[in-house]
Order: structure tokens, then sequence, then C-alpha cells
């Protein structure tokens, strides 16, 4: 599955072609901390993403985030 | 950081709750194909047709028929299972004999695919009781995957 996803990934997702999706993502706080803190206990380094996702940020359509006591909500929409 | 994130998903996402992600995934047939080929329960040379009107054409070596897909996916808390009307008891007959493991069963009429007991998407077992609806459609040469999941 790994290998089909990394293979669809590398020719731009074009067999896909016509996909939308849309979410509302809430992100408590407190995770967000646990991520900082990690992050800054190794470093300041970002780990390496298992594949180069730049390519995908052309499907992104809109992206905001909305800031409420203790969350944070990522709003996406995603066209292929 | 990677370590932090693997945990949130073991646990269920108990800091991503109430997040809600819907939408159609549009997969064509030749994308389709190449997947099946890398699945060990579909027997090697097993090839699809999709057409419209949910109707997808099996080809098996001299061996071929047509099945309708049932729209709406089964979830029942679990695993999503797609089920297939099959054109005549001969093909459910013949079906027996060449599917293997308990992914794939012949249920009278019906194909069942019990996405959860797929070897080749193992790692998606957690992600399944998150998904709130699922249906099917298709277009010639594509399959339409209308979904909703939901923390």
């Amino acid at each position: 599955m790994d290998e089909w996803v990394k293979e669809q990934l590398a020719r731009g997702f074009a067999d896909f072609e016509g996909t939308t999706l849309t979410g509302a993502i809430p992100v408590k706080t407190e995770f967000l901390n646990q991520l900082i803190a990690r992050f800054l206990a190794q470093g300041g380094q970002a780990p390496s993403p298992a594949a180069d996702l730049r390519p995908l940020a052309r499907f992104v359509r809109s992206a905001t985030v909305e800031a409420e006591p203790g969350v944070i909500i990522l709003r996406f929409e995603i066209g292929v | 950081m990677i370590e932090v994130i693997r945990e949130e998903a073991r646990s269920g996402f108990p800091h991503l709750a109430g997040a809600r992600v819907a939408g159609t995934v549009r997969v064509t047939q030749a994308a389709l194909n190449d997947a099946l080929r890398r699945v060990r329960q579909v027997p090697p040379g097993l090839a699809i047709e999709v057409r419209g009107g949910n109707e997808i054409g099996i080809r098996y070596g001299v061996f071929q028929t047509a099945m309708v897909i049932v729209e709406d996916v089964a979830l029942d808390g679990g695993a999503p299972q797609v089920r297939l009307a099959l054109s005549s008891g001969l093909v459910a007959f013949g079906l027996r004999a060449i599917l293997r493991g308990p992914a794939l069963r012949v249920d009278g009429r019906y194909l069942t695919v019990d996405l959860g007991a797929l070897d080749h998407i193992a790692g998606m077992r957690r992600y399944w009781p998150l998904l709130r609806r699922a249906r099917l459609r298709t277009t010639p040469g594509q399959v339409h995957i209308e979904f909703e999941a939901a923390v």
C-alpha cells in the first residue's frame, strides 16, 4: 500500500482527478504544546517526511485557522 | 515529534476530538487494477473494468462476468464491507473456487470484500472506526468513493 501511494504521489495523483475533500480539525493546545516541546527537545530540528509532500500544496484550495479557548481549528478544502 | 503524532493515532486521536473530514475520492480503473495486482488475496491476472451505473466487469483468464456494486458500504463500527451483486449462481460457484482467504467471500449471489481483512491495507485498521458513512458510485473508468469521517 505504501509503495502504491508513493507511486501515485510521484505521478501527481493524476489517477485521482476530480477528488474533493473538506475538513475541520480542532487541535487541542495541549497537543500543540507537546509537539512544540518535542521540537525544542530535538534542537529545533523538524522531522524529515517519508516523502516529498511539497507537490501536494497545489491541491489545497483553501486553508484557514481559527483560535478558540484551548483549541486551534484548521479548516481546509482540497481538490485534485 | 513523529512519535507524538503516532501515539495520538494509536490512542484514537483524543486531542483531535470533533475533527470531521468529508469528500469524494475519484479513482481510475487503471489505479485500481494496479492496486489489485499487489493484493495477495486477489488471484494474479484478475482485472476489473469500471462501467457506469455501479457495474464492474471482471476478467480472469477466459472467465468474464459483471457485478453491480451495492452503493452503501456496510460499516457496523468496524472495517468497511463492500458488497457486489453477482450476475448468477454459476458465477458465485466459480468465484468460490478461485478466491482465497477471508477478505473475499461469496454469500449467495453477493461477493463481500472485507477491507479489514486485506493485509495490503492493514495499516488502515485504526482509522476504519472513524468512518461514519461511505458510498460507492461509478462512471465509466472511475469509482467515486463518497465518505464522511469524524473523531
